[in-house]
């Protein structure tokens, strides 16, 4: 198990929203499971996340559903770009 | 001749740092900063020796120090860098070598010397873990700083016993020159957003 960086978290999330955006959207059970942080915590990420147009919320029959805002699909291509360069010389972000 | 060679290097070291400073600013990321700073204090290093090229001999010679110190603090952020991402507990792993080189090479009495000796036992550090990470990820990507990182520590190892020499000194900077030019491939193909 890595250490990771809230900046991290954040991207973490951000992947696990794409992949589940060709099915509408993501929940928060789905997002709990790929996120691997506490629920009161991911609630708070989450929220900031959609405060900051990474997220967009969207209200469903049960709960919402979560997909990316328009600068969470640009910050998470930023975010790919620096990890692959880091990961070119054998570094995590 | 030398002063193109010094000028290329500075250009490519400039874009790495450039490079990995905006992964800095924009991500936050700890092993970012140590990269661009290290890369930083490198080009300021080899633009000493460039300026140290239109000075007198002792004039230069300072500048020259100088620069071989900063390039030495480039090699320590950048093992910082590699540090922090592999593990936690390895700092003292770095100093011992470096004091054993001192005692048992007694020609290596000057400042420069010192900082070169240095230099290398880092460089040998940043190419160990980057060939661990290479065998751990697979990624053919990772040859390049792998390759870029062993002819950056042929060259400073170079230095430690040919730099009195003029092809000697012409081999070093070629060295060094393709070194960092290596290391500039994983900036050429993520700055313009390919590499995928």
């Amino acid at each position: 198990m890595t250490h990771r960086t809230q900046i991290t978290i954040v991207a973490d999330l951000l992947k696990a929203v794409k992949e589940e955006d060709h099915v509408g959207g993501a929940r928060i059970s789905s997002l709990l499971r790929k996120a691997n942080i506490p629920y009161s915590r991911l609630v708070d990420i989450t929220e900031r996340m959609v405060s900051n147009q990474l997220l967009l919320k969207i209200p469903a029959e049960r709960g919402s559903l979560y997909k990316l805002g328009p600068k969470g699909l640009e910050f998470l291509e930023n975010f790919e770009r620096f990890e692959r360069f880091a990961k070119a010389y054998g570094l995590r972000l | 001749m030398q002063g193109l060679i010094f000028s290329v290097q500075l250009l490519v070291v400039l874009a790495i740092a450039l490079f990995s400073y905006r992964g800095w600013r924009f991500l936050h990321s700890r092993t970012l900063a140590y990269v661009a700073w290290g890369f930083l204090s490198i080009g300021i290093g080899i633009a000493l020796q460039i300026l140290s090229l239109f000075l007198a001999p002792l004039e230069a010679q300072t500048l020259l120090v100088s620069g071989s110190t900063l390039q030495t603090i480039g090699f320590f952020l950048l093992a910082l860098s590699h540090f922090y991402t592999v593990r936690r507990t390895s700092v003292l792993f770095i100093a011992s070598p470096f004091l054993e080189i001192q005692i048992t090479h007694p020609f290596l009495s000057t400042f420069e010397a010192v900082a070169d000796s240095v230099a290398f036992f880092l460089l040998l550090y940043i190419l160990a873990e980057t060939i661990i990470s290479f065998y751990k990820e697979r990624a053919k990507m990772q040859l390049l700083p792998v390759v870029g990182f062993f002819l950056l520590t042929v060259s400073v190892y170079s230095r430690l016993f040919l730099s009195g020499f003029t092809t000697g000194t012409l081999f070093i900077d070629i060295t060094s020159l393709l070194g960092y030019a290596v290391l500039a491939g994983p900036v050429l193909m993520f700055a313009g957003g390919r590499g995928n």
